[in-house]
């Protein structure tokens, strides 16, 4: 009798104690399995991502709604999200259990309102923005990042990771080591950019008053320049060279500039200079280019 | 007998004026109690003590409102460091060999003390982790080396710095090994920079350009090491 | 000549100003320095009562608030948060001078020795309103010792809340309350001073200029 009890007592204890396993745990699905959450904001809501590893996806609408979607092939990761007030954070979390990198894979479909504050920090995977205005901030190790349509304040940190801006207005700001930088047909208005021995290509128009400062240490630094475009240019390569298609007239703006005795440096105004450009290098190229 | 009378009732009197003045402190600009108006309607020092205290205030209160011109140095020495901050849109005023930039860290000896303290931290860390790992670390840079000690510190700067990047990765436990090898592959990345960097200057002393450069991949070097490190200590998540 | 990006300032407003600083606008800054700056001036003067001082100060205020600006995201207004700002560059300069390092509760104040106000019996007073001279309160003010200084150019003069003084200068409500009528009173023994005087100078000029023409 007393042999039975306990057996029961014990089953019952551990129905008990796997309910408040999964109580406590955060939502966690099967492998492959797609979650979708949806949360109600206001205007210019700010959306946080923490991953590791996958795809993240960015989209706008109009509704004033965030939508968060996921999918982890392993099932050995969950994914925490919290709504406070006017804040939406999505966390990629271990599901307890022995796991490795790859495990923690999770892809997310995040649909936010077109203004919105996006904050996104993760390793590896990519990230893809599209159609967002707002301020936002990424940070990751590998992950690339491609940036479309997004209008703001964009603060952009990568390891090796590159940048892929296209038609990307407002106030850019990146810093990699490895990683290569693009900004493809941009309305920015200032552009702080800088890779050590990654590439930057900047194939656009500056904005009268625009400041566009672009460095790096070896790589290729690539401006092209249609002949309607008006900006100062300051080019200095210290190893490298400076090669040059466009007919400079002497900088109007600034006092005269005393060619330096180290490395190859460029001064001139194009046409009547009412952007700034900056190009410098420790030992890359730096090439100004006529766009056909 | 009259003089006893009349010193009971100033007695009286000033204990009630204690009391009332005990009252003015903790209402401040508040409305009186019933009591405290009944002592002001009867005593004329208190009505008086009243008066003045609210003159004082109203007197202050226009003094709050008075604007006074400000110097207009103030101004210009005021954006003159909001430039050299970086705070402004601007150009930096030509001044050949020293392009301005982002890699004034020698110039701005707070930032070079931030980024030794970053340095600093990734020891502590790797102290802390391993145990057995000893990095003696001492500051260099913590405040700007006067120009003949430059080169020196410099050395000890580059020594430092290199033996915690080299110690410190293997260190941490990252669990995505994609980017663990991202961050040695950068690392060495940038200790190649420094080391081209530090060649330059020998070479040729007076090129600040290649001196901003120098310090410019320090400051990279920290922001790696701290990436690291955050990443280990939250397990590649937060 | 230097190069800046900068929007004409023109008839902008507060609200446009902040928002094309926080871009790094050069004219955008200079515009919300010129709305504001005599106000933060008026205040670091009166608190550290020296004027090299409070420009560093103005300087130091404004440039905190430029460093900052990106940060401000309009939960309060604009001036409530430089004026909170500016008020904290003061506070953190004056507590780094040995003078200020004295706790809140201790003052110089000779008549702080006894815990109850102090009265003197029989003592004529004199009434103030309508007597205050600004030079004279002001005069005072510099006067004080720096404990009811500080609260009382917060309170009376800046218009902050017991409150919100406690928090800034980490004292308690009741302590901030006691340190501002402390000043109060204070002030009025300066200023009934400066008028016994004037009072006295008056009464001496009106004597020789009748013994002159007598």
């Amino acid at each position: 009798m007393n042999a039975s009890c306990n057996v029961v007592k014990a089953g019952a204890l551990g129905l008990i104690m796997a309910g408040l396993v999964l109580i406590a745990s955060p939502a966690s699905a099967s492998p492959g399995d797609r979650v979708e959450k949806h949360f109600a904001v206001q205007s210019k809501p700010k959306i946080t991502v923490r991953s590791s590893n996958g795809r993240i996806q960015v989209k706008a609408w109009t509704k004033n709604e965030v939508m968060v979607a996921w999918t982890n092939r392993s099932g050995k990761s969950a994914v925490d999200t919290e709504e406070a007030g006017n804040r939406v954070e999505i966390t990629t979390q271990e599901a307890g259990g022995k796991i490795s990198a790859e495990d923690l894979k999770t892809d997310f479909e995040i649909t936010v309102p077109v203004e919105s504050e996006l904050h996104v920090r993760t390793d590896s995977g990519n990230v893809t923005v599209e159609s967002v205005h707002g301020d936002m901030t990424f940070d990751t190790v590998g992950a690339n990042l491609q940036l479309t349509d997004v209008n703001g304040y964009v603060m952009a940190k990568t390891i090796d990771g590159s940048l892929v801006c296209t038609r990307c207005s407002g106030k850019l700001e990146a810093n990699s080591i490895s990683g290569n930088m693009q900004m493809i047909d941009p309305s920015l208005d200032s552009l702080r950019v800088q890779t050590s021995s990654g590439n930057i290509l900047f194939d656009g128009s500056f904005l009268s008053r625009g400041i566009y400062i672009m460095k790096n240490f070896s790589g290729t630094i690539e401006v092209h320049f249609a002949s309607s475009d008006s900006f100062d240019v300051r080019a200095t390569s210290l190893k490298g060279d400076v090669i040059n298609q466009a007919s400079f007239k002497p900088d109007t703006h600034g006092s005269p500039h005393a060619e330096s005795k180290f490395g190859h440096s460029l001064f001139g105004t194009m046409n009547d200079g009412h952007a700034k450009v900056e190009l410098t290098s420790f030992s890359g190229t730096i090439k100004i280019l006529k766009r056909d | 007998m009259k003089f006893r009378r009349k010193w009971k009732a100033m007695k009286m009197m000033n204990m009630e004026c204690d009391q009332f003045e005990r009252i003015l402190e903790q209402q401040d600009n508040g409305p009186l109690p019933a009591p405290a108006l009944a002592h002001l309607e009867a005593c004329e020092t208190c009505r008086i003590l009243s008066a003045d205290l609210g003159a004082i205030r109203d007197a202050a209160l226009e003094l709050g409102a008075e604007e006074l011109p400000v110097p207009e140095r103030v101004w210009i020495s005021l954006r003159q460091q909001l430039n050299a901050e970086g705070i402004l849109a601007v150009e930096r005023p030509p001044v050949p060999e020293v392009p301005a930039g982002w890699w004034a860290v020698f110039q701005r000896p707070a930032l070079a003390g931030a980024f030794l303290s970053l340095l600093l931290a990734a020891a502590a860390m790797v102290g802390y982790q391993s145990g057995s790992v000893q990095i003696a670390m001492h500051s260099p840079l913590a405040s700007p080396p006067a120009g003949n000690t430059f080169l020196s510190a410099e050395k000890e700067f580059k020594e430092e710095s290199l033996a915690i990047g080299n110690v410190l990765i293997p260190q941490l436990q990252i669990r995505d090994a994609a980017v663990t090898d991202s961050l040695r592959r950068n690392l060495g990345v940038v200790d190649h920079f420094i080391a081209m960097c530090e060649n330059s200057v020998r070479e040729q002393p007076d090129n600040e350009m290649a001196r901003e450069y120098l310090y410019g991949a320090y400051e990279q070097k920290a922001e790696l090491l701290a990436t690291a490190m955050n990443r280990s200590v939250t397990g590649g998540l937060q | 000549m230097t190069r800046t990006r900068q929007t004409d300032t023109g008839e902008m407003t507060e609200a446009e100003a902040i928002r094309l600083a926080q871009q790094g606008d050069a004219g955008a800054f200079e515009r919300i320095y010129r709305l504001h700056s005599r106000r933060v001036y008026a205040l670091c003067l009166r608190m550290v009562g020296n004027t090299a001082e409070a420009e560093d100060l103005t300087q130091d205020a404004f440039l905190q608030l430029f460093r900052k600006i990106a940060t401000f995201r309009g939960e309060s207004a604009f001036s409530t948060w430089l004026h909170r700002l500016a008020v904290n560059v003061v506070l953190m300069k004056l507590r780094k001078k040995t003078l200020s390092e004295t706790p809140l509760d201790e003052t110089n104040d000779p008549d702080d020795e006894n815990s109850g106000p102090r009265r003197e019996l029989g003592a004529p007073d004199l009434l103030l309103s309508g007597s205050i001279d600004r030079v004279h309160l002001q005069r005072a003010i510099d006067q004080l010792p720096p404990g009811y200084k500080q609260v009382f150019v917060l309170h009376d003069i800046q218009g902050f809340e017991h409150n919100e003084i406690a928090g800034l200068m980490n004292c308690s409500i009741g302590n901030s309350k006691s340190q501002l009528h402390k000043a109060r009173m204070r002030l009025r023994e300066l200023l009934q001073e400066t008028l016994r005087s004037q009072a006295r100078q008056d009464r001496q000029a009106a004597k020789s200029e009748a013994s002159g023409s007598g």
